[in-house]
């Protein structure tokens, strides 16, 4: 290993030179700024809403209390909601670090844990009403039903290593029909399994799942290039965008609409590639004809950064992450495409690895 | 007070570190230079808290691999430039490093940016699997089996006998 120790180093030697300390302080400066004015519109809000709340009560004094750790039951077998997100936390670096479990958040506010049998990838339906997880004795992914407990186990085998690389998972709708797909490992999976038909189908190598249709519905899948990217519904042509992108929505209700995020590319600024919070909608079987909206009433230190499942005919589910973790939470919102109005649907779990219903990743 | 006192002083002494460490990341000299301003200025965002009892460089370094990490989607723009020219020098063939190093670049490139940041980790900053782990926040056991699959491209793709 010697030999590829000093080719590394010689490789490295080759890096240019670069003198970043006063641009990085000026984009720090920047940041600090958007955030401060952030903060004194937030303290603005609450010293008018806490001054009229003065005129109405007279205040008790005030208690303060550390938030305590959510406390988690078992997932019940049967009886669960609709899933507003699930999340896992993360090993703190300096920390000892077991197998932590996943954790599902109803919308009603319940959260629940996952058995250690879950230790691999989970997912969850667009309407939050089913999850989609590894389960290593099945050796495979299982489909629940939260509010039955009915389970259904995919017609395919998979070693855990499938999902220690670059994997998705994506599923329909109503979760009985996904595609698998893996990068890096050893084996390279990109299979549509049908759990209620038992069937596994197996898919071009290199086209990236988007979206999946229940029962015998449309399959979409994306291949990108240096600069532009082919959208492929299966059993018609691929099309072309003139972008680089992963960032596609699921397919629209009218079952040929996609949504993706709108970004610039500029080879003299840095990042060269940027999301110009736009949402561009365009027809999957037809090339062309793309609407471009710029998308509204996101707070500023907020970027859109995925897309998800369509809430109605015009709304889709956008998660919007800050430019640096910490500041403010993830949160995911619906945005009209035809007018780009978003509003807030909710803000995810800090510090944890979040998963959200339907979303495109 | 300055806010940022220290910290050009940091930058001045580690970012040439830095940014070989983003290159090899990278493969790319622009998307390196793009990666490294984006973690200095999230550590310069942080500055006061990493100046007083934190550890500015290996904030900087975690970020380093976690933002490239992040980044995976943007790979096909990360293409090497450089194709090997038939000779060096009029006359002169190609030295044996030379070649080996250009087809370890071009390997580099085919990795997947977790595989790519496993090599660099542990095998140009030297850091052990424990460590790896730590600063890309996955199991040993996924480090493990990331140098294996790493190494077994990097194998298939350079020249025979090397890097065994």
């Amino acid at each position: 290993m010697n030999t590829l120790r000093e080719d590394l180093h010689a490789l490295a030697e080759q890096a240019p030179a670069v003198d970043l300390a006063a641009r990085a302080v000026r984009g720090a400066r920047r940041r600090r700024a958007t955030r401060l004015a952030v903060v004194a519109a937030a303290v603005t809000c609450l010293i008018a809403f806490g001054g009229a709340m003065l005129l109405q009560v007279r205040a008790e004094p005030r208690i303060v209390l550390t938030p305590p750790e959510t406390k988690a039951l078992p997932l019940p077998a049967r009886g669960v909601g609709p899933v507003e997100q699930a999340y896992r936390t993360q090993c703190r670096l300096d920390g000892p670090c077991g197998v932590l479990p996943w954790r599902i958040v109803t919308r009603a506010g319940e959260t629940y844990e996952l058995g250690e049998e879950a230790n691999g990838p989970l997912e969850v339906t667009a309407d939050g009403r089913r999850i989609a997880y590894y389960s290593s004795s099945h050796q495979g992914i299982v489909v629940r039903d939260l509010a039955s407990g009915k389970t259904w186990k995919a017609p395919l085998k998979q070693p855990k290593e499938d999902f220690a690389v670059e994997y998705a998972l994506r599923l329909s709708p109503n979760g009985l029909r996904f595609i698998v797909s893996g990068w890096g490992g050893r084996r390279q999976p990109n299979k549509l399994v049908d759990v209620e038909r038992g069937t596994v189908t197996d898919l071009k190598r290199g086209w990236w799942p988007v979206s999946v249709s229940d029962g015998s519905g449309p399959v979409v899948l994306a291949k990108p290039y240096d600069m532009t990217s082919q959208v492929w519904v299966l059993g018609h042509d691929p099309i072309i965008i003139r972008d680089h992108t992963y960032y596609y929505s699921a397919l629209a209700p009218d079952g040929r609409t996609l949504a993706r995020l709108g970004q610039t590319l500029d080879r003299d600024r840095r990042p060269m590639v940027q999301g110009d919070r736009s949402i561009v909608t365009f027809d999957t079987l037809r090339a062309g004809g793309e609407t471009r909206t710029p998308i509204s009433g996101l707070p500023e230190e907020l970027n859109p950064a995925r897309l998800g499942g369509w809430l109605n005919a015009t709304e889709v589910t956008v998660l919007a992450v800050p430019e640096s973790p910490g500041v403010i939470a993830q949160t995911v919102y619906a945005v009209d495409v035809r007018t780009g109005e978003s509003r807030e649907l909710y803000a995810l779990h800090k510090v944890a690895l979040n998963v959200v219903p339907g979303l495109v990743r | 007070m300055d806010r940022y006192e220290g910290f050009h002083e940091f930058v001045r002494t580690r970012q040439q570190s830095l940014m070989r460490t983003a290159y090899l990341l990278t493969g790319n000299p622009h998307l390196a230079e793009d990666l490294l301003q984006t973690v200095l200025t999230r550590v310069a965002s942080h500055w006061a808290k990493l100046a007083k009892g934190g550890n500015p460089e290996a904030y900087a370094r975690k970020a380093l691999v976690n933002q490239t990490i992040s980044w995976r989607r943007r790979r096909q723009v990360e293409l090497p430039g450089a194709e090997l020219p038939e000779r060096a020098q009029p006359g002169q063939p190609h030295d044996e490093a030379t070649v080996r190093r250009l087809a370890l670049r071009h390997a580099l490139a085919k990795l997947t940016p977790k595989q790519r940041a496993v090599i660099v980790l542990r095998f140009y900053e030297d850091r052990s699997e424990r460590e790896t782990a730590q600063l890309m926040g996955v199991s040993i056991g996924t480090v493990k089996s990331q140098t294996s699959y790493a190494l077994s491209k990097l194998r298939a793709l350079t020249p025979e006998e090397v890097y065994r």
